[in-house]
């Protein structure tokens, strides 16, 4: 179900009004699991038996790690909990292009292999509650939790509607012990709740899919080689979709959530004020890096080893970032690029790092210049559909574009795209060292009214045309 | 000391220090007031209640459900692209036929795949009216919107399907809920901009044409009717590219080939198991008919492919009382006024195609239980 659709209003409205009838807490929650059950089905209804395979595995699995005592045992569970939900992941998300690749590499040693037919849907969101459960598993065996004391609270953490989709991918410590005792919002929260429901949804069907959408597909869509100007400004307004749609849906999440009384973490925290690119992942899906740091990157020995091999785990735990994002090539060089610009910053750091230089305002505001025009380089791999594209922006952009290059961009749009991102950029720039809440919390009460009926306003006439989340296929 | 998922970790947001419940209400009533005038907007610009329902794909796959389901007894379907679905008034046809005929034409698109559905996937046994509008009708894919269409039909969710059932009681009152009078889509065809050289024209993207009801009857819109008028441009605009390419007598001789080996098997499967279909060249004007005559289509093209089909045939351009005694304010649909004369008129040209082919009568296909007028 899409936040952005009238089915999700309706359906919203009846959650509300359960989680506010006085029933007990455990048909409350029983409610919420129900309810995340049918956010969920209404997509694809068998899906749900992943979800309740995800849930069974790892609530057993957990207990099984947390009772055994004998190391070698332990890794057998966690083996079993990982295969489970890392077996699921690479089926529907991983088969096809796991089986394409073998079919090239087979051809290049010249066998000839045909690949069957592959006609698996990729279930909604299989990426983020796979992860989020492998989490819970991960927790227990590294002995930095203790398993939950109810199944009915384990699979709500699985299930949670609001972020089950397309994150934020909650840890368990933060989000079960919420379910454990009764929360429900103050009226304040539920305001605020609303608040930014509305501003999620203003983000994701009035920027990302309205103003900058267009655009994005003009230039990303030619068939010929762009101008130099119309690749910066398609790659610009991608930027700007991509942070509209995905923190937009964090954002309604948040205040989904809020509005049951629950609270889920940040996710973005004004990204393109980056400074460097290790900020740029301290901004930038804040639930995601943190996992990977966590689960992946401190598991391999993070920074605690050897130069090399810090750069190797550094490189690794972006590349599967890359490849966790979709069953692409273009994936893999996005997340090795990412890899790549860090571990330059790192090296860069520890070269020149305590220079004066490097400590002056107009270094800062050159370094942040320089982390978004990279940052948008890396974007384009993100987003073309193939490498051929991906290549031919590329070239376009660092102004090798054929004389007779195509503009497809019309005026309007490029209006759109530089009012927009300009707004976006100054915006994350004004709040870098604050947060939402503060700033909110300084407008005056008038001029919050006005742009939160002008936001309401401008969704209702947009009549979003119920696109779903790019996230979502991730 | 493992830490307990019970008892730690958790960071509650910080609420923002504001009259949230005095803001969200304010909000609300301001957003009622507003949408008052735009609603009184809409209507000022002819955009009626109910003239847009669930959009193309869903409307398109509900009614193509209705031939999966006895109960609706349907023995008439019409097939196309555009032409028919603007050409044909629902209501007068049913009075005509002694039934009512299903639309499952589709804007963009050859019938092709469509007919090719019906005769393969389902056990209809009544008569497809095939449209033919020239060269679109040889386009032998989905189209611009087959893909979708039959996405919406084949793997409908519950989402989806509970969104049409909320959306179409709120199209059926308010003006505003039509994709033609969404802001965007305002603001590409209203803000005039220097035009940047090469650049997409915005004013040649579609634009509304018509207001779709139930069963997918579908109207011209109002203001295309009158010519010269802005909507009225906004069509032709999006008509002109490549209205001028003629297609050579070779590619011409090869989609008659494609188009016979096509639909041959499937007239012949469908008149096995009672059914039968019959083609109608549909009426166009303008730059539309020019290019039509220029490529010298009734020769090289109709006449062939009817040759081939074996079946009954209607070219629209033979009879003034079909084409050009109506009216095609953008070269390529009817009025509203036309729709009702060319669905009263093509009726018994319909039974005397059939009879001239199949020498038979066509109450035989149609199996009336009711008596046509009656």
């Amino acid at each position: 179900m899409l936040f952005n659709s009238l089915t999700f209003v309706l359906f919203f409205f009846i959650v509300l009004v359960l989680h506010y009838s006085p029933f007990s807490w455990r048909i409350k929650k029983s409610n919420l699991l129900i309810a995340s059950y049918l956010f969920y089905a209404a997509w694809n209804p068998p899906f749900v038996i992943l979800l309740w395979i995800s849930t069974l595995v790892d609530w057993h699995v957990a207990k099984w790690i947390f009772k055994e005592q004998q190391q070698h045992k332990r890794r057998l569970l966690l083996i079993l909990s990982l295969a489970t939900n890392l077996g699921i992941l690479g089926y529907f998300k991983y088969g096809e292009f796991l089986l394409e690749n073998w079919q090239w590499l087979m051809g290049n040693l010249g066998i000839v292999y045909q690949v069957p037919e592959w006609s698996i849907i990729l279930p909604v969101g299989v990426s983020f509650y796979t992860f989020q459960t492998m989490a819970y598993s991960l927790d227990i065996y590294l002995k930095r939790a203790k398993p939950a004391k109810s199944f009915l609270d384990f699979s709500l953490f699985v299930t949670f509607f609001p972020q089950l989709v397309a994150g934020p991918i909650v840890r368990p410590t933060h989000l079960i012990p919420q379910f454990e005792a009764p929360h429900l919002a103050s009226l304040k929260q539920f305001g605020w709740g609303l608040g930014l429901v509305i501003l999620g949804l203003f983000q994701k069907v009035v920027i990302a899919d309205s103003l900058l959408s267009p655009a994005v597909e003009a230039v990303y869509g030619s068939k010929e080689a762009l101008s130099f100007v119309d690749a910066w400004l398609g790659t610009f307004a991608f930027a700007g979709q991509i942070f509209s749609d995905f923190a937009g849906y964090s954002t309604t999440a948040i205040g989904v959530s809020l509005c049951l009384g629950f609270s889920l973490p940040t996710n973005f925290r004004f990204p393109y004020a980056a400074i460097g690119f290790s900020d740029f992942w301290r901004r930038w899906h804040i639930s995601l890096s943190s996992w990977l740091r966590d689960y992946l990157y401190i598991p391999l020995g993070g920074n605690q080893m050897s130069n090399v091999r810090n750069y190797i785990n550094l490189m690794l735990t972006m590349l599967l970032g890359g490849l966790w994002h979709g069953a692409s090539w273009n994936f893999v060089i996005w997340g090795g690029l990412h890899g790549g610009f860090l571990a330059i910053e790192r090296f860069s750091r520890k070269r020149w790092g305590q220079l004066s230089l490097t400590k002056t305002p107009l270094f800062s505001f050159l370094l942040a210049l320089l982390t978004f025009a990279a940052i948008n380089v890396t974007w384009v791999f993100f987003r073309a559909k193939d490498f051929a594209t991906s290549s031919q922006i590329i070239t376009s952009m660092f102004g090798f574009a054929p004389d007779n290059a195509a503009t497809p961009l019309p005026t309007l749009y490029i209006i759109e795209v530089v009012l927009v991102v300009s707004l976006l950029v100054s915006a994350h720039w004004t709040m870098r060292n604050s947060t939402l809440e503060e700033t909110i919390a300084k407008i005056p009460s008038w001029l919050l009214t006005s742009i939160i009926t002008l936001m309401i306003f401008t969704l209702v006439i947009t009549q979003g045309t119920g696109n779903a989340f790019i996230y979502f296929q991730f | 000391m493992p830490l307990s998922t019970s008892n730690f970790n958790v960071v509650y947001r910080n609420i923002p220090e504001q009259p949230w419940i005095k803001i969200i209400i304010t909000s609300f009533i301001l957003v009622f007031l507003l949408l008052i005038g735009w609603e009184l907007l809409a209507r000022k610009m002819q955009h009626q209640p109910g003239g847009y329902l669930s959009g193309m794909d869903a409307m398109w796959a509900q009614e193509r459900r209705k031939l999966d389901k006895s109960e609706h007894d349907i023995r008439v379907v019409l097939t196309g692209s555009s032409r028919m679905l603007w050409a044909a008034d629902l209501n007068i046809m049913e009075k005509q036929l002694g039934t009512r005929p299903l639309q499952l034409s589709l804007p963009g698109t050859s019938p092709a795949l469509f007919v090719e559905d019906i005769v393969e996937n389902t056990t209809f046994d009544g008569i497809i009216l095939v449209g033919v509008t020239p060269f679109l009708f040889n386009w032998l894919t989905e189209g611009f919107f087959g893909t979708d269409a039959f996405g919406r039909y084949h793997d409908e969710s519950p989402a989806q399907w509970m969104s049409t059932k909320l959306h179409d009681p709120l199209a059926k009152n308010l003006a505003f809920i039509d994709e033609g009078f969404s802001l965007f889509e305002l603001v590409d065809h209203y803000m005039m901009l220097p035009q940047r050289e090469n650049a997409k024209v915005l004013n040649q993207q579609g634009w509304k044409l018509g207001d779709t009801y139930d069963d997918r009857q579908t109207d011209m819109w109002a203001p295309v009717e009158q010519i010269g008028s802005f909507d009225n441009e906004q069509i032709l605009n999006f008509w002109l590219p490549g209205i001028d390419k003629i297609k050579t007598s070779e590619e011409m001789a090869k989609m008659v080939t494609e188009t016979v080996d096509f639909f041959t098997p499937l007239i012949s499967k469908l008149e096995a198991r009672g059914g039968d279909m019959i083609f109608i060249r549909m009426p166009s004007s303008g730059l539309y008919l020019e290019k039509d005559i220029k490529s010298n289509h009734r020769d090289n093209l109709w006449l062939p492919m009817i040759k081939g089909f074996n079946a009954p045939a209607i070219n629209s351009m033979d009879f003034a009382e079909l084409s050009s005694d109506l009216e095609i304010p953008e070269w390529s649909h009817l009025s509203r006024k036309s729709q009702d004369i060319w669905s009263e008129r093509i009726i018994p040209y319909i039974r005397e195609a059939y009879f001239i082919a199949r020498n038979k009568d066509i109450n035989g296909v149609l199996k009336l239980v009711k008596s046509p007028k009656e």
